[in-house]
């Protein structure tokens, strides 16, 4: 690899543009989130930048503990985690919001809950959102 | 991730283990204004001691420590270290793990000796952080820890840095959560269940640990229940006042860990030359390790299983052999859980056996008979190697009044750093 180009900021970029960008590998098809520069499944380096359609299912949720949530996060609240798999694949625990019945969205798991851009302490960040 | 079976090139076997009493340096009297030096030279020394081995005869230094820079204000710091127990000149090694920094150090030290480059290694782990070291003093002048970063955040220094830790990391939510809630799901039990196997492991661990010299809790619930009015330590436990669900998922206050200063070692040597020491020497049969970041789902669940799955395969080693198994229990129901993963227990039993007392020191599964992380006490980088040193006192038969019944042959330590980097180690008695 003659030249490494940067992952982290071009993540970050494109969320500043809207859009959510994964890897995806050449070789096997294997997408990859968030970006990593080597492909888990064949070991290619051979990638390139795809965005998400940012659709997605929760199949399993819990509520954060209030303390281990960055302070300028909890206006988002009530915060889950929850493990979200992405219609390309990948699966994540990742942050979840707008559950308002947790037994109820229990009962109906898996879920779609939606990929969305948030404005984070000076960057943007994402997080899942479920809606009724 | 391709797996390939492995086997250690060459056999290495537990000599000499050491531990310093688990407590707070600013009021522990056995560890009053020790510093972090101290405590590590104090374990080594007792390790040195336990071998009958000469510390100039130690060829190379594994130094585990979480809070080199935040707490001791010091970089490279093996090198201090080596000169502290006495292996001026030796190879030194830092290393950190979050919490599973001891288990790792015992796995370094084992491919060590096994590769053949050393005979005589000793690792060891050391935690302070109760004060602070001050970079403009001598290391006895501390300071009361304004840390760099909040205690509610450590969790998120856990987590990737470009990633996971954003918005808002999930590591310890995660970790907490998903273990116990496939659990019940997967068997039918209820909160109220995992409360009371909780409470159940809290108060047959604080059994052993009263017995143990050097754990930092001295008191068994059955006391404080009483003193508080309480007919029985399972009310007491039960109680909202006296063990809070605080920060930590569904867990009470007393299923958490109780953070200590300390330290912990253990010397390894070549099986071949083992039997010229003072102890019965303690084969470790293999070791294994399996990493994953937390953004993936049921991470722990799935690196307990890859490192358990495998040693049995590269030892041949089978669960029913195993009569000693310890966990790091961070999250206290990991007992359970991580016990059937290893199938130390039977796959939905390991409640009820907990219930029952059977994982008791006293039990006939007994598990972390040193009372764990949280009556034994959480010094971190000391941790995995105080309960790799519990197992191998254990199999001497050396364990006093906390002696398991049956003089175990087989033990398997399973450890976990961050939720993330987990380990697996089976010792077996020399005959």
């Amino acid at each position: 690899m003659e030249q490494f180009a940067p992952i982290v900021k071009t993540y970050y970029d494109g969320l500043e543009e809207g859009k959510i960008l994964a890897r995806k590998c050449n070789r096997c098809g294997t997408v990859m989130y968030p970006p990593m520069p080597v492909c888990p499944e064949c070991s290619s380096t051979d990638t390139h930048w795809i965005p998400l359609c940012q659709e997605a299912k929760l199949l399993d949720f819990d509520l954060m503990a209030k303390s281990h949530v960055w302070e300028h996060i909890q206006p988002f609240g009530p915060i889950y985690w929850g493990e979200v798999e992405l219609e390309e694949g990948p699966s994540l625990t990742a942050i979840v919001i707008g559950i308002k019945d947790p037994d109820a969205v229990r009962a109906r798991l898996p879920v779609p809950v939606k990929a969305e851009i948030i404005q984070d302490d000076g960057f943007k960040s994402v997080l899942f959102r479920f809606e009724e | 991730m391709t797996e390939y079976t492995h086997k250690l090139a060459r056999s290495v076997s537990i000599i000499g283990v050491g531990c310093t009493p688990f407590g707070n340096t600013s009021v522990t009297p056995a560890i009053k204004d020790l510093t972090e030096q101290e405590l590590f030279s104090w374990a080594a020394i007792n390790a040195v001691e336990d071998a009958g081995i000469e510390a100039k005869d130690l060829e190379a230094l594994f130094h585990g420590q979480v809070g080199n820079v935040a707490y001791s204000q010091t970089l490279t710091p093996a090198v201090t270290y080596q000169d502290w127990v006495g292996m001026h000149g030796a190879a030194a090694i830092h290393h950190e793990e979050a919490c599973g920094t001891g288990y790792v150090g015992f796995n370094l030290a084992v491919m060590a000796v096994a590769s053949g480059e050393y005979d005589f290694v000793l690792t060891g782990g050391v935690e302070l952080m109760s004060t602070k070291s001050s970079i403009k003093k001598p290391n006895h002048i501390r300071e009361v820890p304004t840390l760099p970063f909040k205690v509610d955040s450590i969790p998120n220094i856990l987590a990737d840095p470009s990633f996971s830790r954003f918005p808002s990391n999930i590591a310890h939510n995660a970790v907490f959560s998903y273990p116990p809630a496939d659990y019940l799901r997967e068997y039918g039990l209820s909160w109220k269940d995992f409360d009371d196997v909780c409470n159940a492991l809290a108060i047959h661990g604080r059994r052993g640990a009263v017995r143990h010299p050097l754990a930092i809790q001295r008191k068994e619930f059955a006391e404080l229940a009483k003193e508080a009015g309480f007919d029985s330590p399972m009310e007491y436990l039960r109680c909202d006042q006296y063990n809070p669900i605080g920060s930590m998922g569904h867990y009470r206050k007393l299923h958490g860990i109780t953070p200590a200063d300390g330290a912990a070692a253990i010397i390894l040597c070549p099986t071949e030359l083992a039997h010229k020491f003072k102890q019965q020497p303690i084969e470790v049969l293999g070791v294994t390790a399996a990493s994953m970041d937390t953004r993936h789902p049921r991470n722990e669940a799935k690196i307990t299983e890859m490192v358990c799955r495998q040693i049995y395969r590269d030892t041949g080693v089978k669960p029913e052999e195993l009569d000693l198994f310890l966990s790091q229990d961070l999250q206290i129901f990991d007992q359970i859980d991580s016990a059937e993963i290893a199938g130390y227990l039977p796959h939905g039993e390991g409640w009820r056996a907990a219930l029952e007392g059977r994982t008791a020191f006293d039990g006939d599964r007994p598990i972390n008979t040193n009372g764990g992380r949280a009556s034994f006490g959480h010094a971190f980088a000391a941790a995995g190697l105080a309960d790799l040193g519990e197992a191998v006192i254990q199999m001497r038969g050396q364990a006093g009044e906390r002696q398991v019944k049956k003089l175990p042959e087989t033990a398997m330590i399973r450890g976990v750093g961050g939720g993330q980097n987990a380990t697996a180690a089976i010792l077996r008695t020399i005959q």
